[in-house]
């Protein structure tokens, strides 16, 4: 059987990994427009090839702080569908790993714990099997696409709800 | 003669006389004879006494005058006025006494000058004495300072001697400044030739230097094309790099038959990435290219601003060297000039050496001669002191003899 292959990347500094049946494709995209009202972590919309894209800063959203990019280009990784309206913007270095280990691999650096708690949810817990290893002894932190995308449906709807409220 | 005819004439008439007168009275023959001779004698000598007592009244009365004359009185005169020998005596003797008379005037006369004369030259001789000794004083003041006027030319000599070499080596050092001048006239020409051509150099070299400016700005051009060249094959293997993981994706999408197009995949990827990796290293060296290039365009402006300045400068020694080279030729000229004045001066100091040289012999000799003078005017101060005495002795003489002929009335 063939290891689950995963689209690595760096983020915050740190590899991490998105399972490849979750990813459509890599893509530059062009500047996002912003949204008003939209939290922080959602860069704005952006056209990819006719389509519109809802492109989320993921470092943001995982508060590892404002994804670097160079003016007017936007690296991205298109999420495959369900979410396929969704890009992540990452930072470079992005590779296609396989072999994956699931097991999580000893000393796990100090840290992801804190990360992990993003808004009060847990999105990657520590120790579980969301922090794996690379072939290259490289150690990621696997994130889901569901769940990133529930994270920032949250921050959305929290965003708007507290508007309304102040309302 | 005359006297003694008329004396034997007197005689022998006397005798006749006698004997006529005698004649008559005489007695007998022998006696009358004796008696007329007798009384002819008697009356001869009576005759003879009368005559000559007639004949000598004149004699007498000149020996009077001559009596009176002895005594000094010659203002006497002889009247005599007869035509025989006396008279002729007389008239001598008054002639002899008038001419005795005018000499004795004369000499008088002359005394007396001779006296005023001795007088007056024994004065004279006194002041000539007095001034002759002031004149030896003045002489032997004339002496001593003639002998210091010789010292003095003599030092004067030895001075102007001193000045004379000193104005010769001026000359020569004149001559030697002449040379020197004439040198760097000569020097200062070959400077303004060296700095005319490298005032040219530096032009040329402005230009080379704008040349390499303008072709290291077109390098800096290239460079920037190459950036954007590099820019659009990173774009491209950025793109590609894009490709080929997306191209991955798929290839592990599609399990076991993707595999292959998987390995492509990430070989395209690996080229892409090492395109992107030596695009990379070209725009980093075509951006140093450029800095660099901006920093020897900037260079080569300051060198160009150095250079036009340097020029400038160097065109400014260059009409400095040309003022220099004018004053120096000026200089030359000038220093020509004194060479040939103090050539001249030389010259002339050497004449004028010579000349005090014999200013001071002639001093020197002077000095003798006035020496000399000196002792002249001592000798000449004795002898008119000489004078003097016997000026007096003169006057003395002259008085005497005054007092001697005094003894003759003459008025």
């Amino acid at each position: 059987m063939t290891p689950p292959a995963v689209v690595r990347f760096q983020l915050g500094g740190r590899p991490h990994a998105l399972p490849l049946p979750e990813v459509a494709e890599l893509a530059d995209l062009p500047e996002p427009v912003p949204v008003p009202g939209a939290p922080p972590a959602v860069a704005g919309l952006s056209d990819l090839r006719g389509r519109v894209v809802t492109v989320i800063d993921l470092a943001r959203l995982l508060r590892l702080g404002e994804e670097r990019r160079e003016s007017g280009r936007c690296f991205a990784i298109l999420l495959a569908a369900p979410f396929g309206h969704i890009a992540l913007t990452v930072e470079g270095d992005v590779k296609i790993a396989t072999g994956l280990d699931p097991a999580p691999p000893p000393g796990i650096p100090a840290g992801a714990e804190d990360r992990a708690m993003a808004g009060g949810e847990c999105v990657i817990g520590p120790g579980t099997p969301e922090e794996t290893a690379l072939p290259d002894a490289e150690i990621a932190i696997r994130l889901e696409a569901r769940r990133i995308v529930q994270l920032c449906s949250r921050e959305v709807r929290g965003r708007f709800r507290i508007e309304t409220e102040e309302e | 003669m005359q006297l003694k005819l008329g004396l034997s004439f007197m005689l022998v008439a006397a005798l006749v006389i006698g004997v006529t007168v005698g004649a008559p009275y005489a007695v007998e023959p022998p006696y009358d004879l004796f008696v007329m001779i007798f009384g002819g004698l008697l009356v001869a000598l009576l005759a003879a006494w009368g005559l000559s007592t007639w004949l000598t009244r004149n004699i007498r009365a000149l020996a009077g005058v001559a009596a009176v004359i002895s005594q000094g009185d010659l203002t006497r005169k002889v009247e005599i006025r007869g035509q025989d020998e006396v008279g002729d005596l007389a008239r001598s003797f008054d002639a002899m006494l008038s001419s005795l008379l005018n000499i004795v005037m004369e000499v008088r006369s002359t005394s007396e000058q001779i006296f005023e004369s001795a007088q007056s030259l024994s004065a004279t001789a006194a002041e000539v004495n007095a001034t002759t000794e002031e004149i030896a004083k003045a002489a032997a003041n004339i002496a001593r300072g003639a002998e210091t006027q010789a010292e003095m030319v003599g030092r004067t000599s030895s001075i102007t001697r001193e000045m004379a070499e000193s104005i010769a080596e001026v000359a020569d050092r004149a001559q030697a400044v002449f040379r020197f001048a004439s040198e760097a006239g000569e020097r200062a020409r070959a400077g303004r030739q060296s700095a005319t051509q490298a005032t040219r150099k530096i032009l040329e070299m402005a230009e080379r230097i704008e040349r390499a400016r303008t072709s290291v700005a077109g390098f800096q051009a290239r460079a920037l094309q190459i950036n954007k060249t590099v820019d659009f094959i990173t774009e491209v293997a950025h793109q590609t790099h894009m490709l080929a993981l997306n191209a991955a994706i798929e290839a592990a999408r599609a399990g076991e038959e993707g595999r292959g197009f998987g390995v492509i995949a990430e070989e395209v990827r690996k080229l892409a990435d090492h395109a992107r990796g030596f695009a990379e290293q070209i725009s980093l060296l075509a951006e140093q290219i450029n800095t660099e290039s901006g920093t020897v365009i900037l260079a080569m402006q300051a060198s160009e601003v150095a250079t036009s300045e340097g020029g400038q400068v160097v065109a400014a020694a260059a009409s400095a060297l040309d003022s220099i080279a004018e004053s120096v030729l000026a200089t030359v000229e000038r220093v020509k000039e004194i060479s040939e004045l103090t050539g001249r001066q030389a010259r002339g100091a050497e004449v004028l050496v010579r000349s005090i040289e014999e200013i001071s012999r002639i001093a020197a000799n002077n000095a003798a001669g006035t020496q000399e003078a000196s002792a002249a005017t001592e000798e000449q101060t004795a002898s008119m002191q000489e004078m003097s005495v016997s000026a007096q002795t003169l006057a003395r003489t002259s008085d005497h003899l005054k007092e001697l002929i005094s003894i003759f009335r003459i008025n």
